[in-house]
């Protein structure tokens, strides 16, 4: 996702279930690469001492130029924690960014960057998590936003977790999806037919629509993030919604008007640009 | 600490939000519509007026005498760059202006070599306008103003009038320099008030 600015909640929360390697920078190396839109790209590293993180978590990078000069940012985790020692990310460019260019054009497997972690636990979902129970499980996410809601999706896919989700994912056009194949694949499920464990995926194409694409082009309405009239509850359990913090505003005021209590709603934002809904 | 092979970075360790359409500098670019006026200190003045009247007359002596004040400022050029942090040392607008209670609503700044820009008087009062005369602690050098100019740091800088030499206050708003070639009569970088009509 694109250069975050965490939320107060995000760092002072202390409700996450991953363990934590402290304020401790490891040493991480470039292992695996790979593009997801125009202008974006899952970056994987090898991390020895990297102890795990829930989904939705972030982690602290930093760069060091050879003179010493160095930028940190912070980043949502794009894939649940498995593999012992990895860490990825998904990086939006900031044309004029200070990092996301080095992360999104200039760096190559084997090159080196240091990172802390992990950070926040108010906007995650394990699955399992008690706090949720039954479900439904919403989330909305605006551009880049949707990469901590796919590693959420991405950890209950794994752990064969049936509680009903959806994702309503707003982008500008297709040139803008990330997670495509990763998406089609969940929402048509394995079997070829979406089953009643795979979730619900909405895109809300705001700018261009591809072809085949029932709904016209707008910012994200009411009826976007309406639950299926087919599930049990008319409102989700529980809202996690990441965008632009102008995504978010827009977002969470249709939640309030659809009925959701905000303590139902759980909200992450980035900057500074992003405007995108 | 790790090295990232290729990494340069911008080299300004504060993240900050910067006006829609601008990058920053680390530069002082120095942009200016006619030739650069040199006016030593002994010949400069400086005149508060109306449309009818001169109110108020310091020469540079009678300029040193008065309050002057730390500026620590971001600045927005229209060509669009940004300069974080600037320090400038000078005297508040409102100290030039205490007392005079006109009621007019507009100014023209003028300066030496015959610029002009208007800017309402509550863009040049309530602490947002100063009269300055050092530049990172330093005389104001010729090339960006000096001796004297004005700082309008909220306002893209060509309101900023380099070598300024007079105010005068009107009951109308009547375009300068630039704003008679289409530039924006407030010039405000938030909202990109570049052009007229932006």
């Amino acid at each position: 996702m694109t250069d975050m600015r965490l939320s107060g909640a995000a760092v002072e929360d202390s409700h996450g279930t991953a363990p934590t390697s402290g304020k401790r920078w490891l040493k991480a190396t470039l292992i695996g690469l790979h593009s997801q839109s125009r202008h974006s790209r899952t970056l994987a590293f090898r991390v020895p001492g990297w102890t795990g993180h829930a989904p939705g978590q972030h982690v602290d990078v930093r760069l060091t130029a050879a003179d010493g000069y160095s930028a940190q940012r912070s980043y949502s985790l794009a894939e649940p924690s498995t593999t012992p020692d990895r860490v990825a990310i998904t990086v939006d460019l900031l044309p004029h960014g200070e990092v996301s260019p080095y992360l999104v054009e200039t760096m190559e497997i084997g090159d080196e960057l240091d990172v802390r972690g992990p950070i926040g636990g108010w906007f995650t979902w394990t699955p399992g998590d008690p706090g949720i129970g039954p479900g439904p499980v919403l989330l909305v996410a605006g551009g880049s936003g949707v990469v901590p809601l796919m590693t959420m999706l991405l950890a209950r896919k794994r752990a064969e977790d049936r509680t009903p989700t959806m994702l309503v994912y707003s982008l500008r056009g297709p040139r803008d999806l990330m997670y495509g194949r990763e998406l089609s694949e969940m929402s048509v499920g394995r079997s070829g037919s979406r089953t009643e464990s795979d979730p619900e995926v909405r895109l809300v194409y705001t700018r261009v629509v591809p072809e085949t694409h029932p709904r016209p082009a707008s910012h994200l309405r009411r009826e976007d993030i309406a639950l299926p009239s087919a599930w049990p509850a008319h409102l989700a359990a529980r809202v996690f919604v990441c965008g632009s913090s102008s995504f978010v505003e827009h977002a969470t005021g249709l939640l309030r008007a659809e009925g959701y209590p905000d303590d139902r709603i759980r909200t992450e934002r980035f900057g500074p640009t992003g405007a995108d809904r | 600490m790790t090295i990232s092979r290729g990494f340069v970075g911008h080299h300004d360790p504060r993240a900050v939000d910067l006006p829609p359409g601008q990058h920053l500098t680390h530069g002082f670019p120095v942009l200016t519509a006619g030739p650069t006026q040199m006016i030593p200190t002994h010949e400069w003045s400086f005149t508060l007026a109306s449309e009818d009247e001169v109110l108020r007359t310091w020469t540079w002596d009678d300029r040193a005498a008065l309050p002057a004040e730390e500026i620590s400022v971001d600045i927005h050029c229209v060509t669009r760059w940004t300069k974080l942090g600037t320090r400038w040392r000078g005297v508040s607008v409102d100290t030039l202006l205490a007392g005079v209670g006109s009621g007019l609503g507009y100014a023209t700044v003028h300066s030496y070599g015959g610029y002009t820009t208007n800017l309402a008087v509550e863009d040049l009062t309530g602490g947002r306008a100063w009269l300055v005369h050092e530049y990172e602690g330093e005389p104001l050098e010729a090339d960006h103003g000096g001796p004297a100019r004005l700082l309008v740091p909220h306002l893209y800088l060509w309101k900023s009038a380099k070598w300024a030499n007079r105010i005068t206050l009107r009951r109308r708003d009547e375009p300068g320099f630039w704003e008679t070639f289409g530039y924006h009569s407030h010039g405000d970088p938030w909202r990109e008030e570049r052009h007229a009509g932006d």
